[in-house]
């Protein structure tokens, strides 16, 4: 187990709360001081909502005493993307044109934290509006990848990845509408976890793309990553997206191993133009799990062609529809970047619209039919590259590091990222996991095989 | 209909009430031409069959349930 307070992951935190041997407020006291040692060199955190924390972690400490069980996240804290509202506090999505806002009510996420215990430690900086994939944010300035100062987290969960990556969290919410919480943890070196389209709700989280956004937990390992889901997951009636499916116990299910299970590697696309070291580091992950019982099978990338740009013909339209207010009255209060995507929005034709999300059916059908029918699940690179200097610029950046995430947000399905080596210059590398619609157990259940059989989860940044 | 977008930009931005400077206009018809030509190119092929839209209007449970 870890010694020291801060890298203690959700589950070890639990164990100890359990036990008597930790309080909630000494583990809230601990990240609190991590944080306010750290945030001027990592500036992860918009907001640290310190005093609200602590309040927390007592009434958690009282609860506990009184004999009162929440489970794994009684009095454990977690840290939000700055667009997951919390009731009465700043919520500014990365942005100047929110920048004095509150949310009025705790999304459902949120809520569903708050019952089980957990303690809100504060909000998480991000790439603006969520809109982009590099986490470089002119207006609170860009969070910093722990593993380099002077290199980008990618985006656009920023401070999601870079808080729990150095120790400031153990685990964080972000949202996912292209790649958002995958790539984060793949260029930080953290575990990611985008559910089925519909697992979690994304009431009173502030939208991109109603479409493709998804909501997802960052967390260190993969155990910690089903701990949260469960927390999170379910049918909300405000979210018209959410579906009654059964949710497994992922404590039991992700211990099952990969015997006989067949992941997929996919023919097309997935592995083209792939830095060496990356493609190696995720052709040796593959192996691994080969040898621990899982069965290989090259399988074909349907429709794939097709996908990115259906992606980028309801992402777009839909985004500069939620924001055309803003964008009427004061498109100069944005960042460059994002004024830039969101004014190519208005260049879509409803028709563009109406085609990519047919497109988007007739590729669920043929992913169902030619893929997830003969393998569990496909693993891939989660980026084709590793966390890039900040001030390297953003179009091109942007455009590969979102290459092989935002396909799985077209199909819906639950996709992971977790650790899966370092390259020469120390950067992390993260393997993509995704498994079918609704089978968040055997994304965990592989994740979790092949993290515990490495130790790149257990390196710590040199902070 | 792809071949209209880029000469189409100038209207497109003022329905959505969008009014940019000339130069950024002028980047964002270089936009246009570059990368999202090809995904109105993709979409405007005719293999849809009576394939429906993803998006789909959802409407309220019944009072009685």
């Amino acid at each position: 187990m870890t010694s020291v307070i801060h890298w203690l992951s959700i589950a070890e935190a639990a164990e100890l709360i359990a036990a008597r041997k930790l309080s909630p407020v000494e583990l809230t006291e601990a990240l609190l001081r991590r944080i306010e040692a750290l945030e001027g060199r990592v500036n992860a955190f918009i907001t640290v909502d310190g005093d609200a924390a602590m309040a927390a972690a007592r009434t958690a400490a009282d609860e506990i005493t009184k004999g009162v069980a929440r489970g794994p996240l009684h009095g454990v804290p977690v840290a939000l993307k700055d667009i997951f509202g919390v009731a009465g506090v700043r919520m500014t999505a990365g942005s100047k044109i929110l920048a004095e806002n509150a949310a009025s009510e705790d999304a459902a996420a949120t809520a569903r934290l708050k019952a089980a215990g957990a303690v809100i430690l504060g909000k998480l900086n991000l790439h603006e509006f969520a809109f982009g994939a590099t986490g470089v944010n002119p207006h609170y300035g860009p969070a910093r990848n722990p593993w380099d100062l002077e290199r980008i987290t990618g985006g656009s969960s920023s401070g999601s990845g870079a808080s729990v990556a150095s120790g400031e969290c153990p685990a964080a919410l972000g949202t996912d509408t292209g790649g958002s919480i995958r790539i984060p943890a793949s260029l930080c070196g953290i575990v990611g976890l985008k559910p089925t389209y519909g697992r979690v709700s994304k009431r009173g989280v502030l939208p991109l793309s109603w479409s493709l956004d998804h909501v997802g937990p960052m967390t260190r390992t993969v155990e910690d990553a089903g701990i949260i889901l469960q927390a999170i997951a379910g049918r909300d009636d405000a979210d018209a997206s959410t579906r009654d499916e059964p949710l497994p116990d992922y404590n039991q299910t992700v211990r099952v191993g990969v015997q006989g299970l067949r992941i997929g590697v996919p023919k097309q696309f997935f592995f083209e133009n792939v830095d060496a070291e990356v493609e190696s580091a995720v052709r040796s992950a593959l192996s691994l799990l080969e040898a621990m019982g899982a069965v290989i099978i090259e399988v074909d990338a349907p429709l794939i062609s097709e996908i990115p740009g259906g992606v980028t013909a309801i992402m777009l339209p839909e985004a500069l529809a939620y924001h055309q207010k803003w964008m009427t009255e004061r498109p100069d209060d944005y960042g460059d970047d994002v004024r830039y995507r969101l004014e190519l929005g208005a260049t879509f034709l409803a028709v563009h619209y109406v085609q990519a999300q047919r497109r988007r059916e007739m590729a669920v059908a043929a992913w169902r039919a030619e893929v997830f029918s003969k393998v569990e699940m496909i693993a891939t690179p989660t980026t084709p590259i590793t966390a890039r200097p900040i001030e390297e610029g953003d179009l091109q950046v942007t455009f590969n590091l979102i290459r092989f995430t935002n396909p799985l947000n077209f199909l819906g399905v639950p996709a992971i990222s977790v650790p899966c080596g370092f390259t020469g210059e120390g950067l992390p590398v993260g393997l993509q996991l995704a498994g079918r619609w609704w089978d968040e157990a055997t994304v965990l259940r592989a994740a979790h095989t092949y993290e515990q059989a490495t130790d790149w989860h257990q390196r710590r940044p040199p902070l | 209909m792809n071949s209209q977008v880029p000469t189409a930009a100038p209207v497109l931005l003022e329905l959505a009430g969008l009014h940019l400077p000339a130069e950024r206009e002028a980047f964002l018809a270089a936009g246009l031409g570059g990368s999202t030509r090809p995904i109105a190119e993709a979409l405007a092929r005719q293999d849809y069959g009576d394939t429906e839209p993803a998006a789909r209007f959802r409407p309220p449970a019944s009072e009685s349930r």
